[in-house]
C-alpha cells in the first residue's frame, strides 16, 4: 500500500521542492517576523528567488520526460516542461522587480512572496493537469492567491476594487467552467482528457444531437477559459483589475496566468476535444477577431498607463488565439514562440513603467511619460523599441512571433484572421507611436522636470536582458524555434 | 399502518421521558448549585422541591407573551421552535441499549454533528429578529463561539472514530467493549468535555448569555412560552451533549464490570454516565469564573484546534503505522 | 419515494426563486438555507447519505452562517431597493430559456449507450462502440463514506492535497487582508502570563 504511487513523487520533484521551500519561508516569516518587518520582505525575496532558481534547475535536469502521474490526473511532457520553465522565469523576473517596489510602496507583508510562490506552484500544476477535476482545483488555487495579491494595498480603494472585481469575475467564470465540465462528464462518464480524446474519435460529423450536447458543454468551457485569459468579449474586467492592482502584481497578471491558461487550452482542446475542431475553431476565431479589434481600438482611448498595457495585452491574447484556432502544430509552435516573446516584451514594458517613479509616487497617466527623453534617454530608447516590438515592426522580436502566427493562420486557411491581425497591428502602431511622440517630441515648456528615482540593480539587470532579447532574438532565433517546436511536438 | 403507529409510540417513549428529564434537570441544577454554595436549593414547593419544575412550567405558560412591535414576527417565533425541534430530533440516533435505538443510522455521528451545526440558526435568528442591539450582539457572539468550538469538537470526534472504525453509534459502543475510549484518549476526553461546555453556551463560556453582561443575550426579548422553548432546548442540548460524551468516551450502555450487573434495566448505565457528566456541568458552573469573550475565542482557535489536530495526526499515524485499524 | 422527491424538488425550486425575489436580503439567505436543506433531502433519496450530511454541516452550518453574518451586519435599508423586477423579465426569460434548452438537449443523451441492444437504432459507427462491464452485477456492499474513503486517500490523493493547498492560500489571504498589527495597541500574552512563576516575580533589588 505504501508503494502505490512511488514514482509519482519522482516526477513531481520540482513542485515538491517549491512547496517545501515556500513552507520553510512561511514558517521563517511567521516566527521571525516580529520587529523585523522592514527587512523581512527582501530576505524572503532573495530566498524565494533562490528557491525558484533551484526549481528551474530541477525542472530542466529532470530525467523524466513523458509521464502520467497520480492515477491519470497529472501529465508531464514537453509542453508542460516548456511552459513551467517560462512560468518560473516570469516569477523570477517579478521577484526582481519587487525589490525596490515593495520598499518604495512600504508594503511590509512578507506573505506577498509566499502567495506569489503558491501561485507559481499552482500554475505549474495547472499546466500539468490531465483531468477536469485537477484542473479545476489548480485554477481555484491560482485564482485565490491572485485575488488576494490584487487587493494587497488595503488602504487604496483602487486596489480593493481590483481585488473584488477580479474575485467576482473569477468565481463567475469558474462557475461556467464547472457547468461545462459537469455536462461533459454527464455525457461521457469520464473527466480525463486522454479518455475523452479516445472516446470522441471519429465523432465529429455524425449524429447531430450527441454532437450538439457535447458542443454545449464545450461552449461553456471555452467561455470560462476565455474569461480567465481576458479575451474579448469577456475582457471587461482586465483594465480595471490591471489598473488597481499593485504594478508588480499587474506584471505578474499579464504574464503568468496567460502562460498556464494557454497550456490548459491546448490540452483541453487539442487533446480532449480535437474531433470537435470545427465547432471550437469558430469560437476561437470569433474571439480572436474581437480581441484584436477591441485590443487595438480600446487602447486608443486610454489615458492611463496600466490600462493601456491591459488593452495591449488583450490584443496580444487575440494574436495568440489565432494560433489556437488554426488546429495545426504550426499554430501551436507559433503560440509557444509568441508566449516566450510576449514574456520578454511585457517584463520590459513593466520594468520601464516601474522605473518611472518620481518623488511623488508612481506614474498613473500617460502624460507622466512626457519628455522622458530629457529625463533619461536610455529609458526612453528602451521603451520606444519595446513598443515597436509590440507593434510588430521588424527587425524586432515581436515581428518574428507575429510573422509565425500569421503564416500558421494562412496555412490553415484562416485568411480573415491574418488580414485582420495585420490591420490591427497597424492600428496599435498608432497609439504606440503616440506614446513615443510623448516621450520624445513633447514641448518642454514646464519649468522643471521631476527627476526619476534611481533604478536599482535587479531592475536594471532585467531591463538590460529583456532589451537585449528584443533586439537580437530576430538575429538568432533558432534556439527558441527548437524549444517551441519540441514543445508543440509533444501534442502530436 | 401499524408500523407508523409503532414508530409514533417509540417516538413518544423517547420524547416524554426526555421532557421529564429536562424539567427535573432544571431542578437538579438549582439544588446542586445550592449545595455547592452551602445553601439549600428550592425546597418549598414539593417534598424536596420536587414540584418546582411544574410550578416553573405553569408560570411560564400563564405569563403574557410579549411580542416586540418592530420584530420580524415569523422569524421571531420560528427561532425557539427551531431550537427545541433540533434538540429533540438529535435523540433519534442515541442508543440506550443493545438495539434500543430509534434509528440506527450508519452515519449517526455525522447526523448529530449536522444537527448541532443547524442549532446555530436558532440563536442567530432569535437575535436578529428581536430588533434589539443587545440581543443581536449576544446572538453574534454566541454563534461565533458555537461555530468555533464545533471545529475542535469535530476533530476530537475524528480521533475517536479512527479507533471505532464506523460512524454508527451502536458500532462505536461495541468497539469499546475492550476498553473505554477515555482510557487511551484521556486528554481528548477532557477537551471534548470542555468543548461541549462551550458548544452549549454553559458556564464558564456563557458570556453571550450571562445575566450580568448583555442582559441575557439573544433571548432577552422572549417571554413565556417562547422563552420556555428556548430554555427546554438549551437543557435538552445539554443532556444530549452529555449523553454524546458518555457514548463516545465512556462506553455508552456498557456496564462498568461486564456480565456482573446484567440484571440492571437497559439504559441504566447510559443514564448513570450521563448523570455523571451533568453533575460535572453543574459543578463547573458553580466553581469557575467566566471567560471573557476574546479569551474564549483564543482558547477555541489557538489552543483546542491545534491540539485536537495534533491528536488526529498522532492517532492516525499510530494506527496506520502499527496496522491497528479496525 | 416519488412523493418525497416531488416535495423536495418543488420546495427547492420555489425557495431558489424566492432567494432572488425576496426584498429583504436576510430573507434571501434564509431561503438559500432552505434550498440547501432540500438539496440535502434529495441527496438522501439518492442514497448518498454522507453527502447529505456534509451539505448540512459545510454549506448550512458554515457557509450560510458566514453569509448571514455579513448580510445581517451590513444593515441594508430595504426602501432603497425599489427598482421593479419587470425590466429584467424579457432578457432574463430569454437567457433562462436558452440555458433550459441547452440542459434539455444534453439531458437524456447517452454518449456510451447503456444497453448494447439499442445499437439497432444506430446505423453507423457501431464498430466503434466499445465493450464494457455492466457494473451493476459486480456490486459489493459498502457504506457511502467507506467507499469514498477507500478511493480518496489512495487513488485520488492528489485532489485531497490540492484542496488542502487551497485552504492554506485562503488562510494566508484572509490574514493578510484583515490583520492589523498595530504596534501601539497593548495586548496580553496569555502564554507569558501562564509561564510566570511567583517565586521569581518579586526580587530584592540590593
Amino acid at each position: 500500500m505504501f508503494y502505490l504511487f512511488e514514482s509519482d513523487f519522482l516526477g513531481l520533484i520540482p513542485e515538491t521542492f517549491l512547496l517545501l521551500g515556500l513552507s520553510t519561508l512561511l514558517g521563517y516569516g511567521v516566527w521571525y517576523e516580529k520587529g523585523r518587518e522592514s527587512e523581512m520582505t527582501s530576505h524572503q525575496l532573495w530566498v524565494g528567488g533562490l528557491c525558484l532558481a533551484f526549481t528551474f534547475i530541477l525542472l530542466c535536469e529532470s530525467p523524466l520526460m513523458n509521464m502520467i502521474l497520480c492515477f491519470n490526473t497529472l501529465i508531464i511532457d514537453g509542453m508542460s516542461a516548456y511552459l513551467k520553465a517560462l512560468i518560473l522565469l516570469s516569477t523570477l523576473c517579478i521577484f526582481g522587480l519587487s525589490f525596490s517596489y515593495l520598499q518604495q510602496e512600504r508594503i511590509k507583508a512578507f506573505e506577498y512572496v509566499i502567495l506569489l510562490l503558491l501561485a507559481t506552484l499552482s500554475l505549474m500544476l495547472m499546466v500539468s493537469s490531465y483531468d477536469f477535476i485537477s484542473l479545476y482545483l489548480a485554477i481555484e488555487f491560482q485564482s485565490l492567491g491572485l485575488y488576494v495579491l490584487a487587493a494587497l494595498k488595503r488602504d487604496n480603494e483602487y486596489s480593493t476594487e481590483a481585488g473584488l472585481k477580479y474575485f467576482v469575475l473569477g468565481a463567475f467564470s469558474s462557475g461556467f467552467y464547472l457547468f461545462g465540465a459537469s455536462l461533459i462528464y454527464g455525457l461521457t462518464g469520464t473527466t480525463n482528457f486522454e479518455d475523452l480524446g479516445i472516446l470522441f474519435t471519429g465523432v465529429g460529423p455524425t449524429d447531430l444531437f450527441t454532437q450538439g450536447s457535447v458542443v454545449v458543454g464545450l461552449l461553456f468551457l471555452s467561455v470560462a477559459f476565455l474569461f480567465k485569459i481576458s479575451a474579448a468579449p469577456f475582457h471587461m474586467w482586465s483594465p480595471d483589475v490591471y489598473e488597481g492592482a499593485p504594478t508588480v502584481i499587474t506584471a505578474f497578471f499579464s504574464v503568468a496566468p496567460k502562460l498556464a491558461l494557454f497550456g490548459v487550452l491546448i490540452r483541453v482542446f487539442y487533446l480532449g476535444f480535437f474531433d470537435f475542431l470545427f465547432s471550437w475553431q469558430q469560437i476561437f476565431f470569433f474571439c480572436s477577431l474581437a480581441s484584436m479589434v477591441f485590443g487595438s481600438f480600446g487602447a486608443l482611448a486610454q489615458v492611463k498607463i496600466k490600462r493601456l498595457l491591459a488593452f495591449s495585452s488583450i490584443g496580444h491574447v487575440g494574436y495568440m488565439l489565432i494560433g489556437l484556432a488554426t488546429g495545426s502544430l504550426q499554430g501551436l509552435q507559433g503560440i509557444f514562440l509568441y508566449l516566450l516573446i510576449y514574456l520578454v516584451m511585457t517584463i520590459n514594458a513593466f520594468s520601464v513603467v516601474l522605473s518611472l517613479r518620481t518623488h511623488e509616487g508612481e506614474p498613473r497617466f500617460l502624460l507622466d511619460l512626457k519628455n522622458l527623453n530629457l529625463k533619461s534617454p536610455i529609458l526612453a530608447l528602451t521603451f520606444s523599441l519595446t513598443l515597436f516590438s509590440m507593434a510588430g515592426i521588424p527587425p524586432l522580436a515581436g515581428f518574428l512571433s507575429k510573422f509565425y502566427l500569421f503564416f500558421a493562420a494562412l496555412d490553415a486557411s484562416l485568411y480573415s484572421l491574418a488580414i485582420l491581425g495585420v490591420l490591427s497591428s497597424v492600428i496599435s502602431c498608432f497609439y504606440y507611436i503616440s506614446i513615443i511622440k510623448l516621450m520624445y517630441f513633447h514641448k518642454a515648456e514646464e519649468v522643471q522636470l521631476k527627476p526619476l528615482v534611481g533604478i536599482d540593480g535587479q531592475k536594471g539587470f532585467l531591463l538590460g536582458i529583456t532589451f537585449f532579447g528584443i533586439l537580437f532574438i530576430f538575429l538568432y532565433p533558432s534556439p527558441f524555434f527548437l524549444l517551441s517546436h519540441a514543445a508543440a511536438l509533444s501534442i502530436s | 399502518m401499524s408500523y407508523i403507529l409503532g414508530v409514533l409510540l417509540k417516538i413518544l417513549g423517547l420524547v416524554v421521558p426526555l421532557l421529564l428529564g429536562i424539567a427535573f434537570m432544571v431542578l437538579a441544577e438549582r439544588k446542586v448549585m445550592g449545595s455547592i454554595q452551602r445553601r439549600k436549593g428550592p425546597n418549598v414547593v414539593g417534598v424536596f422541591g420536587i414540584l418546582q419544575p411544574i410550578a416553573d412550567g405553569l408560570k411560564l405558560m400563564v405569563k403574557e407573551t410579549v411580542l416586540p412591535s418592530n420584530a420580524n414576527l415569523m422569524i421571531f417565533l420560528a427561532a425557539p421552535v427551531l431550537t427545541f425541534m433540533l434538540a429533540l430530533i438529535s435523540w433519534s440516533v442515541i442508543p440506550f441499549g443493545d438495539g434500543l435505538v430509534l434509528c440506527d443510522l450508519n452515519i449517526g455521528v455525522l447526523y448529530l454533528f449536522a444537527v448541532s451545526s443547524l442549532g446555530v440558526y436558532g440563536v442567530i435568528m432569535a437575535g436578529w429578529s428581536s430588533n434589539s442591539k443587545y440581543a443581536f450582539l449576544g446572538a453574534l457572539r454566541s454563534t461565533a463561539q458555537m461555530v468555533s468550538y464545533e471545529v475542535s469538537l469535530g476533530l476530537i470526534l475524528i480521533s475517536t472514530l479512527i479507533f471505532a472504525g464506523s460512524l454508527n453509534f451502536t458500532e462505536i459502543v461495541e468497539s469499546q467493549k475492550g476498553v473505554w475510549f477515555a482510557v487511551p484518549l484521556f486528554p481528548l476526553f477532557i477537551m471534548f468535555f470542555i468543548s461541549c461546555l462551550a458548544e452549549t453556551n454553559r458556564a464558564p463560556f456563557d458570556l453571550p448569555e450571562a445575566e450580568a453582561e448583555l442582559v441575557a443575550g439573544y433571548n432577552v426579548e422572549y417571554s413565556s412560552m417562547a422563552f420556555a422553548l428556548f430554555f427546554l432546548g438549551e437543557y435538552g442540548n445539554m443532556i444530549l451533549m452529555c449523553t454524546f460524551c458518555s457514548i463516545m468516551f465512556l462506553g455508552g450502555w456498557l456496564p462498568l464490570v461486564p456480565e456482573a450487573m446484567d440484571f440492571m434495566p437497559p439504559g441504566f448505565w447510559l443514564g448513570l454516565k450521563a448523570a455523571f457528566f451533568l453533575f460535572g456541568f453543574i459543578w463547573v458552573r458553580a466553581s469557575f469564573p467566566r471567560y471573557r469573550y476574546d479569551q474564549l475565542m483564543r482558547l477555541g482557535w489557538k489552543v483546542f484546534l491545534p491540539l485536537s489536530l495534533a491528536w488526529v495526526f498522532f492517532v492516525s499515524g499510530l494506527m496506520i503505522g502499527y496496522d491497528w485499524l479496525p | 419515494m416519488n412523493l418525497f422527491l416531488a416535495v423536495f424538488a418543488a420546495l427547492g425550486i420555489s425557495s431558489s426563486i424566492m432567494v432572488i425575489r425576496a426584498n429583504n436580503p436576510v430573507y434571501s439567505v434564509l431561503y438559500l438555507i432552505l434550498v440547501f436543506v432540500n438539496v440535502s433531502g434529495i441527496l438522501i433519496l439518492q442514497g448518498l447519505d454522507f453527502f447529505a450530511m456534509i451539505f448540512l454541516v459545510v454549506y448550512v452550518g458554515a457557509i450560510a452562517v458566514l453569509f448571514l453574518f455579513v448580510v445581517m451586519m451590513l444593515n441594508i435599508k430595504i426602501e432603497e431597493r425599489q427598482e421593479s423586477m419587470l425590466r429584467y423579465v424579457p432578457v432574463g426569460a430569454g437567457i433562462g430559456l436558452i440555458f433550459f434548452l441547452e440542459v434539455i438537449i444534453a439531458l437524456d443523451k447517452e454518449f456510451v449507450p447503456l444497453n448494447p441492444l439499442a445499437f439497432t437504432s444506430l446505423d453507423n459507427d457501431s464498430a466503434l462502440i466499445p465493450e464494457y462491464l455492466h457494473w451493476g452485477t459486480t456490486l459489493g456492499q459498502k457504506t457511502g463514506i467507506e467507499a469514498i474513503g477507500q478511493v480518496i486517500y489512495t487513488y485520488y490523493f492528489y485532489y485531497f492535497f490540492m484542496a488542502s493547498f487551497i485552504l492554506l492560500v485562503a488562510m494566508i489571504g484572509a490574514i493578510l487582508l484583515t490583520l492589523h498589527n498595530d504596534p501601539k495597541v497593548k495586548r496580553q500574552e496569555v502564554f507569558e502570563q501562564n509561564a510566570r512563576e511567583f517565586s521569581r516575580t518579586i526580587q530584592k533589588a540590593s
